[in-house]
């Protein structure tokens, strides 16, 4: 059949088919063009697949129950068995040394950070390994933006290795034991993820020196005249009647001041002979320092709407660095428009745009993602309380865990549950299962560190992937997209793994990848099916490709955390992630092909 | 905008008479009015505010000329100020330095 005949095949679709398609549509849509959560995307997808009844209540309630879902919520308890007790710090700190070459320092950071994603959550091992390589980086004197991006491709190349690397690997075997009664290995991804990886990180080594070398964010405060400082007028200063002049407030040691705006914020022209008025905000750019002395010196304070006078202020505060992240609800809007600094009692001082100043009233500055705030707050503010870290993420976490004992029974129990699993002893659920249990038994992790580690979210937006997956299956979109594939490509089978896999790895550099993975999971399955060849290398090979997200910030969560604190811009993630993304997808193939060769049924 | 003010001198003392309102539209003419008398030895300057309604920053700064500029730092006197604009005063922080009274 031609090409003609198969965009009319397309047109054989049933109404439940079409109702899927443009669900699948519109979330992806959404996910694109939007800041909805991911989970509530999907959730409503499949309750509108629900209620027009492409789904019945069984279907729709599949996802959560599916094993994927709950080895992937209970895999978050055991890792918080191994971060609280200190093992993941340790390793942390004892592998990566001091290289004195940065090809070294790249080996030495990446190969590590590989191999525990291969067993932990990709998000978490970002998170954690962030804040290490910021001071890292200092003691190296390597820009952290040399380090950022090849931390985060370890990290997605090494969730590959195992089955339970990442929540895609979960859902393709999970989906392969659904459909064919068999069930995947834990270490079967693990040769061609393996040769991914050794071809990645050489790629990566090898073409080092297209890593952008950026100025740290935090260099935006460090240098003069790279940031604004604004300042208030308390009611009772006693500045109050004198001009700018005489009070010593427009010429200022270590910078200046170039903007001021009355209480009403009616027209006033900046001269030495303004006059001062309380509630007056002085708009500064220069030292830091010095201009926060005028705080003392002038009695004046840091510019916030709730503060009248000094004796409000309460010295026991710090200066902490965040960033806007992607998906933030600040986006778009300023910090004076928001109440984040009412709600967590903290005050903007700053705010700078890939590691440049931004002139204007800090408070008034509309948002991007990536953007650097310097916030001044109360010492004890947590700053990974959900309503803050959704929206700002901040690079000054240090988290102080005691090694104890129990770092050693966590460590057995990690490697027990590896062992029994590999060996297929207890299936990847048991395993996981029996090993937060022991976790919590052995007190590795109290209860309430054990739920705050299981990402309810990101458990609702995999349930309902998988719906979605299913819904793509039931009604035969899976089938006739393959069927397509298979008369495009024709029906070698390695052209078919090949064209799934490119396919699967294009839409996953700007959708989640574990939607991507729902969706193409059936459409592979029926691809190996349609061309009578054993889907599991088929399904090996698109773990792979659906993982694959490098080339974008917003293609999966590790690559959106280190786009603030790597200083980051778009195109960055570009010029390295297209071929490696092209280079891992293809190797993956041939690995697998290799690994596994391909049996007809 | 029509003059909405009246300026008199008595010996020292200097009453200025407003509108509805002390804004950006009426204050540079204000201030246009009030600089002759610049050194002319004012030691009083009397706001009668019985109409005023609303003050803004360009009228806050006429009464801090009259204050700094006008005289050797002489007495400002609000005369009938309405609970709004003494808010205003109040925010500025200029309440200490005037005397109000209710005629």
């Amino acid at each position: 059949m031609g090409l003609f005949s198969n965009i009319f095949l397309l047109w054989g679709f049933s109404i439940d088919a079409w109702i899927t398609i443009a669900t699948v549509m519109a979330v992806i849509c959404v996910m694109l063009f939007s800041k909805v959560r991911t989970d509530a995307v999907m959730l409503i997808a499949i309750g509108v697949l629900f209620a027009v009844g492409v789904l019945d209540a069984k279907e729709l309630c599949s996802g959560f129950s599916a094993g994927t879902v709950v080895v992937t919520g209970v895999l978050g308890v055991v890792m918080a068995g191994l971060r609280y007790t200190g093992v993941l710090q340790w390793m942390l700190k004892h592998v990566f040394g001091l290289p004195d070459r940065y090809p070294t320092a790249l080996l030495r950071m990446m190969v590590p950070v590989s191999m525990l994603s291969a067993f932990l959550s990709n998000t978490m091992l970002t998170m954690l390994f962030g804040n290490v390589l910021k001071r890292w980086s200092r003691k190296l004197n390597i820009a952290p933006s040399k380090l950022y991006l090849p931390m985060m491709y370890a990290v997605q190349m090494g969730g590959v290795l195992t089955l339970i690397g990442t929540s895609t690997n979960i859902i393709v075997a999970d989906f392969y034991g659904n459909a064919t009664g068999k069930t995947m290995n834990m270490f079967s991804i693990l040769i061609p993820g393996a040769l991914c990886l050794l071809v990645g990180v050489l790629f990566i080594v090898a073409v080092r020196r297209w890593l952008p070398d950026r100025k740290t964010p935090e260099e935006a405060f460090e240098t003069a005249f790279d940031y604004t400082v604004e300042l208030r007028v308390p009611s009772d200063n006693p500045n109050i009647c004198k001009t700018l002049g005489e009070a010593g407030l427009f010429h200022v040691k270590g910078g200046n001041l170039i903007d001021i705006h009355h209480f009403d914020h009616d027209p006033s022209v900046l001269s030495e002979d303004e006059f001062i008025m309380g509630g007056d905000r002085l708009l500064y750019t220069g030292q830091i320092d010095d201009i926060l002395e005028l705080k003392d010196s002038h009695n004046l304070v840091i510019s916030d709407h709730h503060v009248r006078s000094m004796n409000e202020i309460n010295k026991n505060y710090e200066l902490r660095i965040a960033f806007v992240n992607f998906y933030s609800k600040l986006i778009g809007k300023t910090i004076g428009g928001s109440s984040i600094e009412r709600d967590n009692n903290m005050v903007l001082v700053a705010v700078a745009r890939r590691g440049k100043r931004i002139e204007a009233a800090p408070r008034e500055v509309e948002l991007q993602a990536g953007d650097t705030l310097l916030f001044e707050c109360p010492r004890k503010t947590n700053t990974y309380a959900k309503h803050l870290a959704s929206q700002l993420q901040f690079s000054d976490f240090q988290e102080v865990v005691k090694i104890g004992p129990n770092a050693i029974v966590s460590s057995l129990i990690m490697t027990a549950m590896m062992i029994l699993t590999a060996m297929n002893v207890v299936s990847l659920l048991h395993g996981t299962v029996l090993a937060a249990l022991a976790m919590l038994l052995f007190r590795c992790c109290t209860v309430n560190q054990a739920m705050d580690s299981v990402s309810w979210r990101s458990l609702m937006s995999l349930a309902g992937s998988i719906v979605l997956g299913t819904a793509i299956a039931k009604t035969g979109i899976a089938q006739k997209v393959a069927l397509t594939v298979v008369d495009l490509v024709g029906t070698q089978p390695v052209l078919v793994m090949l064209g799934v896999c490119l396919a699967a790895m294009l839409i996953t550099q700007i959708v989640e990848n574990v939607a991507v993975t729902a969706m193409f999971a059936p459409i592979m399955y029926q691809a190996a099916m349609q061309v009578g060849y054993e889907p599991a290398p088929f399904l090996l090979a698109l773990m792979i490709a659906a993982n694959a997200s490098y080339a974008t910030p917003i293609a999966a969560s590790p690559n959106m955390l280190v786009y603030g604190p790597g200083g980051y811009r778009f195109t960055d993630y570009m010029r390295i992630g297209i071929p490696l993304t092209i280079i891992v997808t293809v190797t993956g193939v041939a690995a697998v092909i290799l690994a596994y060769p391909l049996v007809k049924l | 905008m029509e003059k909405d003010f009246e300026v008199n001198k008595k010996g020292s003392v200097l009453t200025v008479t407003l509108g509805n309102e002390l804004t950006a539209v009426n204050a540079p003419t204000l201030m246009e009015e009030l600089t002759p008398y610049k050194n002319q030895g004012i030691e009083k300057v009397v706001f009668d505010a019985t109409n005023l309604t609303h003050l803004s920053s360009s009228g806050v700064r006429i009464i801090i000329y009259c204050k700094q500029k006008l005289g050797a730092s002489p007495e400002i006197v609000f005369v009938n100020c309405d609970k709004m604009i003494l808010d205003v005063l109040d925010i500025v922080g200029l309440r200490p330095f005037i005397t109000f009274e209710e005629r």
